[in-house]
C-alpha cells in the first residue's frame, strides 16, 4: 500500500513539476498548444461570450466576436457550453469570480431555467453588462439581460414555410427532425414553418436525436421507412441539414420525390446544397451575430448611448435577419425576393463565407 | 469452471467439458426465439401497406431499405458490443467506450485535417511533445526488452537528464533569481522523484520515471531549446509511434509479432508524413490509413493502460474505467478545442457509411472473436479468468496477461467505432458516444453475458444485440400517436428485464 500510494504521489508531483518545466522554459510562442479562442490585443474591455452547445455554428460566431474585438478594441472570449443548463451555469458562476471581465453574452439553453436566469441576475448585480444571443430568455425574465441579438425563430421558421411551399405547391406528408424538440428555437421554428407553409402541408412527427448525430441519420432512415409516401424533410437543427441531405442522396428514388429544407448552413452541408440534396436552406447570420454583440457589449460599457441606439431601434431587441439558400438560381423558392427577403445561390453564399473566412453558417 | 483450477491446464478444452463459447447454449437459442417474436409482433401490429419503397414488400419494417439500414446500425453498435462483451465474460467492465469513441473519432480527425499534413512546419510545443514521448516510449520498451541493466542506466543517467530539462528551462526564461531557484528545485524534486520511486517500490518503478525525466530533457532540448522543428518533429513522430505499438505488443505478449507491429505503424506513418497537403474535402489515403492505424493504436494501448491501472494499482475495474470515462472525454474536448471537426473525404467516410464496408467488417470482427473466444486456449483462460480468478491465478494461468488482452481488445473495438461512426456522420465531436457503453453493455448482458464473468459468448452478444435494435427501431416505426423517442426506453427497459430474467431462471434450472 505504502508503495502505491507513495507511486501515486511521486506521479502527481511529477505532472505539476512537467507544467512547471514547461512554463518556464519560455512558451512564449506556444505553437502547437491547444487553447481557447485568443484575445486580439490588450486593452479594452474584457467579454466572454457564452455558447448553449459546441456545434460547428458557433465557429461562426466565433470569426464575427473576433473581427468584432479588433473592430471595436476588446478582449472576447467565447467558453462553449457541453448542452447542459447545469454546465451554462457553472460557467456563469465562475465568470462572477472574475472581476476583470465586464461584459457577457449568453446563447440561453432553456429559455425558462431559473438556474441559468439566476445566475444572469447575479452578474449584473456584480456590475458586468449581459445580453443574450442567437437564444433569448423566456419575456417573464426579461429583466435577466439588457438587451438580445439574434434571429426571430418563429418568423425564421416562416420563412422556411414559404419556401417550401414555393418548391412544392401540391403540399405533402412532412416531418421534422431536431435535436431537442422541447427547445424555445425549435418550437418556434416549428410553429412558424406550419403557418408559412399553409395547410397543405401536414405533419407526420417530430423526430427528436438529443444531439447524437448517428441518432439524426437514424431518425432519417426511420421516417423514410414509417411514412413511405414522405414528401418533405425539415431539418430544425443545422446537423440535421447534413443527416437529412446524406439519407436522401443514398436512394435516388427517394431524392426525386422529397423536398428538403434545413436550417443554417454547417461545412459538411454546402456540397449537399450545391449537390441539390437540400432545396432550400434558411441561414441565420452568426457572422453578424458575433460582430454585432461585440459593437453592443463595447458601447453599453462605454456609455455610447449614441451607438446603443443604433444597434437597438426598439431598445432592447435587434434582429439579424436571415437568407434563403437555394442552389441555383433558377429555383422557385427564388420567388421569395420578391417579398423582399434576402435569397442567395450557394455560390454567391459560398464567396460571402470564403470573404468572412468562414466554413459555416 | 473447475476443470480450469488444475495446476497445469491442457492447452485446449479439457475432455469432458463443454466449450463454453462454440456450443450453442440454451440462452442463444432463447434469444434467436425471442427475435423471431418480436419480428412476428412488429409484422402483425405494424400499421400499413408501403407500396412505394419495393412494390413486394407489404410492411414498412421489412422493407429492404429498413432492413439494410438497421443491418448498418447493428453494424456500428456491434463492433463495441462485441468488444465489450469480452472484458465482461473476462470478469471485468469497460465503461470508458462512449469516451472512447468520441476520443478516436476526435484523434483520427485531428491526424486527418492538421497533424499529420502539419508535421513538417511543428513548432516548438509539438516538436518537444513529440521528441519527450519518443524517448520515454524506447526507453520504456528497453525495459521491457532488456531488464535490469538497463533499468539501472536509466536511473542513474536521470541524474544530468534533470539538470538538462532543468537547465533549457532556466536558459528560456528571464535568467532572474527567482528561475535559478525554480530551476535547481525543479532538478531535485525530479532526482529526488526517481530514487523515491526506486527506493520505495523497485527499480522498475523507478526507471519508469527516470525514462520520463530523460523524455522531459530530450523534449524541452529539441523543442525549446531549438524553437521547434519540422524535421525533428517528424521523425519523432514515426519514432515515437512504432515505439508505442512495440511496447503495446510487448506487453501482450506478442514477441515477433510485436516488431511487425511496430515496423507496420511506422510504415503506415512515414506513408502519411509524406503524403502532404490535405483539406476536409480530400485527405491523401496515406493520411487516411496514417490516422486511422494511429487511432486504432491509441485504443489499444489506452485499452492496455486500463489492464496497467487494474494491475499494478489494484483499482476495480469499475473504477479505473470510469476514471478513463471521464477523463477521455475530456480529453477529447481539449484536443478538439470543444467543437466539431468536419471531414468529408468520400474514401475515409466510406468506411463507416457505407453499409457494404461496415457489415462486412463487424462481421469479420465478430467472427474473429467468436473463434478466439471459443477455440482457442486463449478464449478458454479468458473464461476461467472471468469464472474463478483466484482459481485461474493459482493454476497458473498469466492473468494480468489476459486481462490486458481483453481490455486491449475493448479499446481496439471502441477505437474502432469511433472512426466508424466519425465516417458515418463526417463530423467529429467531443459529445459523441454519448452513453453508448451503456447500449454496448446491455446488449452484451440480454446476449446472456453474466457481469460476475465467466459466462457468456460473442455469438449470443450479437443476438442481444439485433434483439435490442430490433425493439428500438420497431417501436419506432410501430407506435403511432406517442413520440417514439419517448417510449423507446422504456420499451427497451422491458426487454432487458425480461430477456435476463428468462436467462436467469434457465440457468437456474440447468
Amino acid at each position: 500500500m505504502i508503495g502505491i500510494r507513495r507511486r501515486c504521489f511521486a506521479w502527481a508531483a511529477f505532472a505539476a513539476l512537467g507544467a512547471i518545466g514547461m512554463g518556464c522554459g519560455g512558451s512564449n510562442t506556444g505553437g502547437g498548444g491547444v487553447g481557447d479562442t485568443q484575445p486580439p490585443g490588450p486593452g479594452g474591455p474584457k467579454l466572454v461570450f457564452v455558447s448553449n452547445s459546441n456545434s460547428d455554428w458557433w465557429s461562426a460566431v466565433e470569426k464575427g466576436m473576433q473581427d468584432g474585438g479588433e473592430e471595436f478594441g476588446a478582449e472576447v472570449t467565447l467558453r462553449r457550453n457541453d448542452e447542459q443548463a447545469q454546465g451554462q451555469i457553472n460557467i456563469l458562476r465562475e465568470i462572477l469570480s472574475m472581476p476583470d471581465v465586464q461584459g457577457v453574452a449568453i446563447s440561453v439553453i432553456e429559455a425558462d431555467s431559473p438556474g441559468v436566469i439566476d445566475a444572469m441576475k447575479e452578474l449584473q448585480q456584480a456590475g458586468k453588462v449581459v445580453i443574450t444571443i442567437d437564444s433569448d430568455v423566456s419575456p417573464d425574465s426579461a429583466d435577466a439581460r439588457r438587451a438580445y441579438i439574434g434571429t426571430n425563430n418563429f418568423d425564421a421558421g416562416r420563412v422556411a414555410g414559404k419556401a417550401i411551399a414555393l418548391l412544392r405547391p401540391e403540399g405533402g406528408k412532412t416531418a421534422l427532425f431536431v435535436g431537442t424538440a422541447s427547445a424555445a428555437n425549435a418550437r418556434a421554428r416549428e410553429e412558424g414553418f406550419f403557418l408559412g407553409a399553409g395547410d397543405a402541408f401536414q405533419k407526420t412527427q417530430t423526430w427528436e436525436d438529443g444531439t447524437d448525430h448517428a441518432k439524426a441519420r437514424q431518425n432519417v432512415q426511420a421516417a423514410l421507412s414509417k411514412t413511405p409516401d414522405l414528401d418533405a424533410l425539415v431539418g430544425l437543427w443545422s446537423y440535421n441539414a447534413t443527416a437529412i441531405a446524406e439519407e436522401v442522396a443514398n436512394s435516388p428514388q427517394v431524392r426525386d420525390r422529397v423536398t428538403v429544407v434545413t436550417f443554417d448552413l454547417d461545412e459538411a452541408a454546402r456540397p449537399h446544397l450545391a449537390e441539390g440534396n437540400i432545396d432550400a436552406s434558411v441561414c441565420q447570420n452568426p457572422y453578424e451575430m458575433g460582430r454585432l454583440g461585440v459593437q453592443l457589449l463595447t458601447a453599453l460599457i462605454a456609455g455610447d448611448e449614441q451607438t446603443v441606439a443604433e444597434i437597438l431601434p426598439d431598445g432592447e431587441i435587434r434582429e439579424t435577419g436571415v437568407r434563403v439558400i437555394i442552389p441555383s438560381a433558377d429555383s422557385p423558392a427564388a420567388a421569395l425576393r420578391e417579398s423582399g427577403q434576402e435569397v442567395l445561390t450557394i455560390d454567391e453564399m459560398n464567396s460571402w463565407l470564403e470573404s468572412k473566412g468562414l466554413q459555416s453558417s | 469452471m473447475s476443470d480450469d483450477a488444475k495446476p497445469s491446464p491442457p492447452p485446449g478444452p479439457p475432455p469432458g467439458s463443454p466449450r463454453p463459447g462454440f456450443r450453442w447454449g440454451g440462452s442463444e437459442l432463447g434469444l434467436a426465439v425471442a427475435i423471431v417474436a418480436v419480428l412476428g409482433l412488429i409484422y402483425a401490429v405494424a400499421p400499413g401497406p408501403s407500396a412505394i419503397f419495393d412494390p413486394g414488400a407489404s410492411r414498412p419494417f421489412f422493407s429492404e431499405y429498413n432492413i439494410r439500414s438497421l443491418a448498418h446500425l447493428m453494424a456500428l453498435f456491434g463492433v463495441l458490443s462485441v468488444g465489450v462483451a469480452v472484458v465482461i465474460i473476462a470478469g471485468g467492465i469497460d465503461l470508458s467506450i462512449g469516451s472512447m469513441v468520441a476520443l478516436s473519432a476526435v484523434v483520427s480527425a485531428k491526424l486527418m485535417t492538421s497533424w499529420l499534413p502539419g508535421v513538417g512546419q511543428a513548432g516548438p510545443w509539438a516538436t518537444g511533445m513529440l521528441v519527450a514521448a519518443a524517448v520515454a516510449l524506447i526507453s520504456w520498451n528497453g525495459l521491457n526488452l532488456l531488464g535490469g541493466p538497463w533499468a539501472r542506466g536509466l536511473v542513474l543517467g536521470s541524474i544530468p537528464a534533470a539538470l538538462v530539462a532543468a537547465g533549457v528551462g532556466l536558459a528560456g526564461g528571464p535568467m532572474d533569481a527567482g528561475s535559478w531557484v525554480v530551476a535547481a528545485v525543479e532538478a531535485l524534486v525530479l532526482i529526488g522523484l526517481v530514487f523515491g520511486l526506486r527506493r520505495g517500490a523497485d527499480d522498475r518503478a523507478g526507471a519508469m520515471a527516470a525514462a520520463l525525466v530523460w523524455g522531459l530533457a530530450a523534449g524541452s532540448l529539441a523543442g525549446w531549446g531549438t524553437g521547434g522543428n519540422g524535421r525533428i518533429a517528424t521523425v519523432a513522430l514515426v519514432v515515437s509511434s512504432s515505439a508505442l505499438g512495440l511496447l503495446v505488443g510487448l506487453v501482450l505478449q506478442f514477441r515477433k509479432a510485436a516488431v511487425v507491429l511496430a515496423v507496420l505503424v511506422a510504415a503506415a506513418v512515414v506513408w502519411g508524413v509524406s503524403s502532404g497537403e490535405s483539406t476536409a474535402r480530400e485527405v491523401p489515403l496515406g493520411i487516411i490509413v496514417a490516422a486511422v492505424s494511429l487511432s486504432l493504436l491509441l485504443g489499444l494501448a489506452i485499452g492496455a493502460g486500463h489492464a496497467f491501472l487494474i494491475n499494478a494499482f489494484r483499482l476495480p475495474p469499475f473504477i479505473a474505467t470510469l476514471a478513463t470515462l471521464a477523463g477521455l472525454r475530456s480529453l477529447a474536448i481539449i484536443l478538439s478545442n470543444n467543437r466539431s471537426i468536419t471531414v468529408s473525404d468520400p474514401t475515409f467516410r466510406d468506411l463507416g457509411r457505407q453499409y457494404w464496408i461496415t457489415i462486412p467488417l463487424f462481421l469479420a470482427v465478430a467472427v474473429l472473436l467468436s473463434l478466439m473466444m471459443g477455440t482457442t486456449v486463449l478464449g478458454r483462460h479468458l473464461y476461467a479468468l472471468g469464472g474463478n480468478e483466484s482459481a485461474a491465478r493459482l493454476s497458473g494461468l498469466p492473468t494480468r496477461r489476459l486481462k490486458t488482452v481483453a481490455y486491449a481488445v475493448s479499446g481496439l473495438l471502441a477505437a474502432l467505432g469511433g472512426i466508424l461512426f466519425f465516417g458515418r456522420s463526417g463530423s467529429a465531436t467531443p459529445t459523441m458516444g454519448f452513453a453508448y457503453e451503456l447500449s454496448a453493455i446491455t446488449a452484451a448482458v440480454v446476449g446472456g453475458c453474466s457481469l460476475s464473468g465467466g459466462v457468456g459468448s460473442i455469438r449470443g452478444t450479437v443476438l442481444g444485440l439485433i434483439l435490442i435494435q430490433i425493439v428500438i427501431n420497431g417501436t419506432g416505426l410501430v407506435v403511432e400517436g406517442i413520440d417514439p423517442s419517448q417510449i423507446e426506453g422504456l420499451v427497451l427497459g422491458v426487454v432487458v428485464v425480461l430477456a435476463v430474467g428468462f436467462n436467469q431462471r434457465f440457468r437456474l434450472k440447468h
